[in-house]
């Protein structure tokens, strides 16, 4: 978790393309949105180590995500459900459920099904969301954050301290 | 603090650059402001060059931050990791190949292993193909070796397609549409020995030993109180029947031979008593006969005188007085030995009256003879079956229920048992997610699963051929919510075999769990009893039989049979036994039976003891040929009797007759003897009158007619004596017939 943040805090106050944190945000949302343990989440997550992200924003990301996306699994559920279930798809999943290794993903899950679903649906903003937030960051929230007290605070704290000038913007 | 030269600096920032590249390369690359601003600041235009000067002179953190950026730069190569996605698809055909090598070996041994299991000898398998993306499985060439004949194949199946479906099976799930079965013959012979090692089979041999102890405990429970109640009925029956032994019995019962002897001992006394008198008498008869004659053949005209006839007539008188004494005597002698004749009259009448109590003793023990009473509910022979059936039914129960076990076993291993609650874990969790629902588009499926078999086999050198299908295998009926069911006929050389069955191994099956039912067609049989007691007449019956065999297992493991068996046609033949009378007669009943039914039931339950009832008409059949045989045997028995009854009577009788006719010969020459002297008296009286003839003649010559007259009334006195002599000789000598007849009558 330590090392996620410093992965963070460097890429976030370093040079790095604002893609990586911005892609790797919203790969970990939908990774948060789609429940573990099925085919599916196996391959999204095997398919993030194909691509060049940051790991630290990704795995951070599902784990926050993780933590908060209890809450809207109704939302989920009801939305897989809606979607398994409507009579233009009905045809095309039965034929997918009966593909090989197909039901492996689990998508005929209620909960998985809406995951991905709102997991494809915010990809896009939340991806816009995430440059625009290094953007300001990078330029403008940084400095403020620097000279804030709650700055020299926490870097009174070692390990925060640690986390923080890893991350710290090597000049002045 | 010391400077450094643009040596120092990486590579990136050494290059020349034209306001375009610049841009593209590094600017755009670097995304704080603050950061582009001091790199574009240190390029220096010249021309349309534009460059980091040879004069600047940087800090050593200038250095480090112009290197970290440098690093960072370069980092930025693209979003996707293609060697990354080079090793994975490096793995996943390393992977697949491994599958491939694999796969078909590893199927093999399973299959191998699990037939070995099954059968107790060594499987050979040729060539397996499983084809993953086809979902198919091809395996040719199983043979499967007899483990009571090593080097011969119990069965071989030429080919074995099955066609699965992998979806189910990445559900662990084995569901398979269709498998055929093509190509199978059995007791092919072996190149190498079929038989798995000693070590392997004694561990099977003791589970098996394990396996039900309470059942084996309720069958010898069985199996001995058959056992004791399996009797030697047919020798108690036919043991009252020994024919030489009635015929010496009943011979020995009759009173004449005894009589005879005793009659014949009595007459002989009387014989001998009166022989020599008799004998004497008749001598004397002839020798005064040939006196007699002397007077009676004398020729009368050559007499002359009167003195001469006067002395011949006193002569002839006198001899006339002697023979009327010794006709007196005669028949004296004569009335003696009719008194004796009585005797022997009654001894004769006594024999008589003895051969006829034989006669009627012997017809009373043959309308004695009788067949016994032989009951057609008897069982004389179906008793000895008990036990073989129930040793039968015994040996099969337990892989009967071995079979149910392992159904019932494996629908229970396809059920979804409820998982434990994990409020362990639940509680260790930070965040719980919503299941959700699955949402399934087909019926969900067993996870074992065969939806049809198909069976075929074609074998005409060995008139071999099996069809057959089956259908819904799998381990939760349940789910599948049918039952087993399935039809095989097999014709194996001269006959056919016919199964149907069903399983239904539901919760709450509709009828029994398990029902079989077997039919065999023209099936060569052989029964043959195991004898442990000794007994005689077991017999074994011989020919083709007729097998109909239910069997059913219901929700409640009771376990049941009935089956019916029709041999026919029957050859029944028991082994020699003595008597061997009996034994041929016994093997004469058997003769007659041509055709055996036997009606088996068999229930068996955890909780009621074992029951087993056998019914045949082979008793019937027996009893009917008991009869018939019986009969025979007695008349046979009857005619032997009184053929030979009578052939020793006339013996007797025979015997009896010469002695009689001895004593008639006696009898004869006594009635001869008084003949002959009244014929002697007759003649002398006609020789008297003769003389006296002559004697008047010649008085009548000389007398006078007082002489005459004298004459006259002494030939009237004459003539009246005459006829009373003739009329009491004629009624004597008729009397002496008369009793004579009757005598020699009562005789014969």
């Amino acid at each position: 978790m330590v090392n996620y943040f410093k992965q963070l805090f460097k890429s976030l106050n370093a040079n790095r393309a604002p893609g990586e944190l911005a892609h790797a945000f919203s790969l970990g949302m939908l990774l948060a949105f789609v429940p573990k343990g099925n085919l599916l989440w196996i391959f999204l997550f095997i398919f993030t180590f194909f691509l060049r992200i940051n790991r630290g924003t990704l795995f951070l990301s599902i784990i926050l995500g993780s933590i908060f996306i209890p809450l809207v699994d109704p939302l989920f559920d009801t939305t897989g459900y809606a979607i398994l279930t409507h009579p233009a798809l009905t045809p095309t999943f039965a034929r997918l459920l009966d593909t090989p290794f197909v039901a492996f993903t689990r998508f005929n899950n209620t909960i998985v099904m809406g995951g991905l679903a709102w997991g494809i649906i915010l990809y896009i903003p939340l991806y816009i969301l995430a440059r625009i937030f290094i953007r300001v960051w990078r330029n403008t929230l940084y400095q403020y954050f620097v000279r804030s007290k709650a700055y020299q605070f926490l870097m009174k704290v070692p390990l925060l301290k640690l986390i923080l000038k890893i991350g710290e913007v090597t000049h002045e | 603090m010391s400077d450094f030269n643009r040596d120092k600096l990486p590579k990136i920032f050494k290059r020349k650059y034209n306001p375009k590249s610049l841009k593209r390369k590094l600017l755009s690359r670097i995304y704080i402001d603050d950061d582009r601003e001091y790199v574009k600041g240190l390029f220096e235009q010249n021309d349309k060059i534009l460059q980091i000067s040879d004069d600047r002179t940087f800090t050593k953190d200038e250095v480090k931050r112009l290197k970290e950026m440098a690093s960072q730069i370069k980092s930025q190569k693209g979003r996707v990791h293609i060697i990354w996605i080079a090793t994975l698809v490096i793995l996943i055909a390393t992977m697949v190949t491994l599958v491939n090598i694999y796969k078909n070996p590893l199927v093999k041994r399973g299959l191998k292993y699990a037939l070995e299991n099954i059968f107790w000898a060594r499987a050979d398998i040729d060539y397996v193909n499983l084809k993953i993306f086809d979902s198919s499985l091809v395996i040719k060439g199983v043979a499967v070796a007899n483990k009571d004949k090593p080097m011969e194949n119990l069965f071989e199946v030429g080919n074995i397609s099955v066609d699965f479906n992998l979806v189910e099976l990445l559900k662990k799930k084995f569901v398979m549409d269709l498998a055929q079965c093509t190509g199978i013959t059995y007791g092919t012979p072996r190149k190498t020995s079929g038989a798995l090692p000693d070590s392997v089979l004694k561990a099977k041999k003791e589970k098996q030993r394990k396996r039900d102890e309470a059942f084996e405990k309720k069958k010898e429970e069985l199996l001995a109180a058959l056992a004791a109640n399996a009797k030697d009925e047919i020798t108690d029956i036919i043991g009252f029947y020994d024919p030489e032994e009635f015929l010496n019995e009943s011979l020995n019962s009759l009173q004449t031979p005894a009589m005879k002897d005793e009659i014949v001992s009595d007459m002989t006394t009387i014989y001998n008593d009166w022989q020599d008198e008799i004998e004497t008498t008749k001598d004397q008869v002839k020798e005064f006969g040939k006196e007699v004659k002397k007077y009676t053949k004398m020729d009368l005209s050559k007499i002359d005188t009167l003195q001469e006839l006067n002395d011949l007539l006193m002569q002839v008188n006198e001899t006339k007085k002697k023979a009327e004494a010794f006709e007196k005597r005669a028949e004296d002698i004569s009335d003696h030995f009719i008194r004796d004749t009585r005797t022997v009259q009654g001894l004769a009448d006594k024999f008589q009256s003895s051969v006829k109590h034989d006669s009627n003793y012997i017809q009373n023990r043959i309308k004695s003879i009788k067949v016994p009473n032989i009951d057609d509910g008897k069982r004389f022979i179906s008793s000895s079956f008990d036990t073989f059936f129930a040793t039968l039914l015994g040996k099969w129960y337990p892989y009967i229920k071995d079979g149910i076990d392992m159904a019932k076993d494996f629908q229970s291993s396809g059920k979804t048992l409820p998982k434990l609650p994990e409020k362990e874990k639940k509680q260790k969790k930070l965040v719980v997610r919503l299941k959700g629902r699955d949402v399934t588009y087909r019926k969900d499926l067993p996870s074992f699963l065969m939806r049809e078999i198909r069976l075929g086999g074609n074998s005409p050198d060995k008139k071999f051929s099996i069809e057959g299908t089956i259908f819904n295998i799998c381990n939760d009926a349940d789910l599948l919510d049918k039952p087993i069911t399935g039809a095989i006929d097999l014709i194996r050389d001269s006959y056919t075999e016919n199964l149907d069955f069903l399983g239904d191994f539901r919760t709450n099956p509709k009828g029994n769990m398990v029902d079989v039912n077997f039919t065999g067609k023209t099936y060569p049989i052989k029964l043959q009893v195991p004898n442990t007691k000794n007994l005689r007449g077991i017999p074994v019956i011989d020919g083709k039989a007729l097998v109909k065999a239910s069997i059913f297992y219901d929700k409640n493991e009771k376990f049941g049979t009935s089956a019916y068996l029709m041999i026919d046609p029957a050859t029944v033949s028991a082994k020699s036994f003595k008597p061997e009378f009996i034994y041929d007669l016994y093997a004469r009943v058997l003769a007659t039976i041509k055709e055996v039914d036997f009606g088996i039931g068999f229930a068996y339950s955890q909780q009621e003891k074992l029951d087993f009832s056998l019914e045949t008409d082979v008793d019937k059949q027996i009893a009917r040929g008991l009869k018939q045989v019986m009969n025979e045997e007695l008349d046979k028995l009857k005619k032997q009797l009184e053929k030979e009854v009578n052939s020793r009577l006339e013996k007797i009788s025979r015997e009896f007759s010469e002695q009689v006719e001895k004593y008639t010969g006696m009898k004869t020459i006594v009635f001869t003897n008084v003949s002959d002297l009244k014929s002697f008296v007759a003649d002398l009286d006609n020789q008297q009158k003769k003389l006296q003839k002559e004697v008047e003649k010649m008085v009548k010559k000389e007398v006078d007619k007082q002489v005459n007259k004298a004459k006259e009334e002494a030939q009237k006195q004459v003539d009246k004596q005459t006829e009373n002599a003739k009329k009491e000789i004629n009624k004597a000598t008729k009397d002496m017939q008369k009793e004579m007849k009757k005598s020699l009558k009562s005789l014969f």
